[in-house]
């Protein structure tokens, strides 16, 4: 009986030990593709291997320009959904025409950031994991190698530029679309007119309200795109593994987001 | 089946090279050299490190302990542009092609051109990558993607991508894995018109003994991580040795299994 309890503990604490080990080796792994990416990007014209601007703006493209629609959608939801709700709270205290502030202020400094972090997270980082996981088992990456082309440079550097340009820029495209969204409601349940609404939001918000938003945003892409790559590079055992590093890489992006945003949020409003 | 082109100077040597693969030991001490213009065929069973070998002269892979001399160079020891410079002498087809599969065949074959020699305007690379999808008959496919080509056709795209910067080396990983007898045999052919047009020095990993006998130079017969030995065509086929026979004749091996080994193995203790 002692033995099998010593056994038992062993083996939870083998378990605990492995874990932990592979969570560090990850994470030291992700620290290594970042600064190499940064290296590229900087430096890599020096080493006559520069960070193709095509490549970059080929991204960009499918980073921001093609995830518009559904960031304003989905924006413009939050936008409405944030008035309604605002609007019965203020209700109990007669102070309906509030809503204007609330709107602009929780748009602006969390919701527009988060929605679109996690609606990135979900379509461009999963979309890196398995391109390059799959290239990962097709032995695409070798190929890349052998042929003197960093994997790096070629395919992280250029994703990392685009989302670090786009990702700011869609959250502020955001942030407009909420507002508009918050508008649109007010005007219909308390007969607020758009131009009242606009010149009370732009009295109600400071530069330092829409930058919060946009400096968490920088961080959302960098997590997205190194938790995407790090999974992609990590990719064994053939298209079920490129299946599950896609899941991974969705469900922890997702997860680092809301956590880092919870944390950046506090020092932020010190 | 000696080619006059042999100058009988080396474009690889590998001494005493040892590869773990985690704490295990993989290749026990491997010497090789491969003369310019040679076709070298590292032959062996699955698990006899073949593999692992053309990982290691690849610069794939950090050795535990030898030196790997490609056209004169350590690549254990040279700086990452060195590298970069050699890459640029060789090209390799692996197993499954690796073409990227998000690009044209023409774009593919383009892409070394793109990366290394960006001073060629858009109309010359298009010329190269053409005249080499000619060499390897595929003339007219470059606006196809990888997807849309046979398994041979990808091979023979690959082939094409590998020797448009002109390499002096060229690696083949398994070149006949999964053809047929008749685009295999072409294949091989074609493995013997880059050596005599283009005067390469070629590595070629497989198991299939008749493309082997057919295009070898040399043979070398790797087993369990260690040289069995290397030698010309009718040297190998000559041998004594009783695993190289045993390959030879398709006979299965008879390992000796050790008892405390084997039990250790069984209860993982």
């Amino acid at each position: 009986m002692t033995e099998t309890t010593s056994g038992f503990v062993y083996s939870v604490i083998e378990k605990l030990g492995r874990s932990t080990v592979k969570v560090i080796e990850e994470a030291g792994y992700t620290i290594v593709l970042l600064s190499e990416s940064l290296f590229w990007i900087f430096l890599g014209r020096f080493y006559k291997q520069p960070v193709r601007l095509s490549s970059v703006f080929s991204q960009m493209i499918s980073v921001g320009i093609a995830a518009a629609p559904i960031v304003f959608i989905l924006s413009f939801a939050i936008g409405v959904m944030l008035a309604i709700q605002i609007i019965y709270n203020l209700r109990m205290f007669g102070a309906e025409s509030q809503v204007v502030a609330g709107v602009a202020l929780s748009v602006t400094r969390e919701f527009g950031p988060l929605i679109t972090g996690i609606l990135v997270a979900g379509r461009t980082g999963s979309a890196l994991s398995a391109r390059i996981g799959t290239m990962q088992v097709n032995q695409e990456i070798d190929a890349l190698r052998v042929m003197g082309i960093n994997p790096v440079r070629y395919l992280v550097s250029p994703a990392l530029l685009a989302m670090l340009i786009m990702v700011p820029i869609l959250t502020f495209f955001s942030d407009m679309a909420g507002l508009l969204g918050g508008a649109v409601y007010t005007f219909f349940e308390i007969g607020l007119a758009f131009d009242a609404y606009a010149i009370q939001s732009m009295d109600i918000l400071t530069i330092n309200d829409v930058m919060q938003g946009l400096q968490k945003s920088v961080l959302f892409a960098a997590i997205i795109v190194m938790v995407g790559v790090t999974n992609g590079f990590s990719v064994v055992g053939g298209a079920e593994g490129v299946g599950r590093a896609t899941t991974r890489s969705v469900v922890l992006s997702i997860s680092y987001i809301v956590i880092a945003d919870m944390v950046i949020t506090y020092f932020l409003n010190r | 089946m000696n080619h006059t082109s042999i100058t009988g100077r080396p474009a690889i040597e590998v001494k005493d090279l040892v590869t773990h693969y985690g704490s295990r030991e993989i290749l026990h001490g491997i010497s090789l050299t491969i003369n310019e213009g040679e076709i070298m065929i590292i032959m062996g069973g699955s698990g006899s490190g073949k593999s692992t070998f053309l990982r290691y002269i690849l610069g794939l892979g950090t050795p535990t302990t030898g030196s790997i001399k490609l056209l004169d160079k350590d690549i254990t020891k040279i700086s990452s542009s060195e590298m970069l410079e050699l890459r640029k002498n060789m090209g390799v087809s692996f197993q499954g092609g690796a073409l990227l599969s998000s690009m044209t065949v023409g774009e593919n074959i383009r892409l070394p051109l793109y990366e290394h020699q960006s001073q060629l305007n858009e109309q010359t690379m298009r010329i190269m990558s053409r005249m080499k999808l000619e060499v390897v008959n595929l003339g007219g496919f470059e606006n196809f993607m990888p997807s849309q080509l046979s398994g041979g056709m990808i091979k023979r795209a690959a082939v094409a991508r590998a020797i448009v910067m002109d390499p002096k080396l060229m690696f083949f990983d398994e070149p006949s894995a999964g053809l047929d007898p008749v685009v295999s045999a072409e294949l091989d052919e074609l493995i013997l018109k880059l050596r005599d047009a283009m005067k390469m020095t070629i590595v070629v990993v497989t198991h299939e003994l008749d493309s082997a006998f057919k295009i070898a130079d040399r043979i070398t017969v790797l087993d369990n991580g260690h040289i069995l030995m290397t030698g010309t065509v009718e040297e190998v086929k000559n041998s004594t040795n009783d695993r190289i026979q045993s390959m030879l004749n398709r006979r299965p091996s008879n390992e000796e299994i050790n008892a405390d080994e084997y039990l250790q193995r069984l209860t993982g203790m």
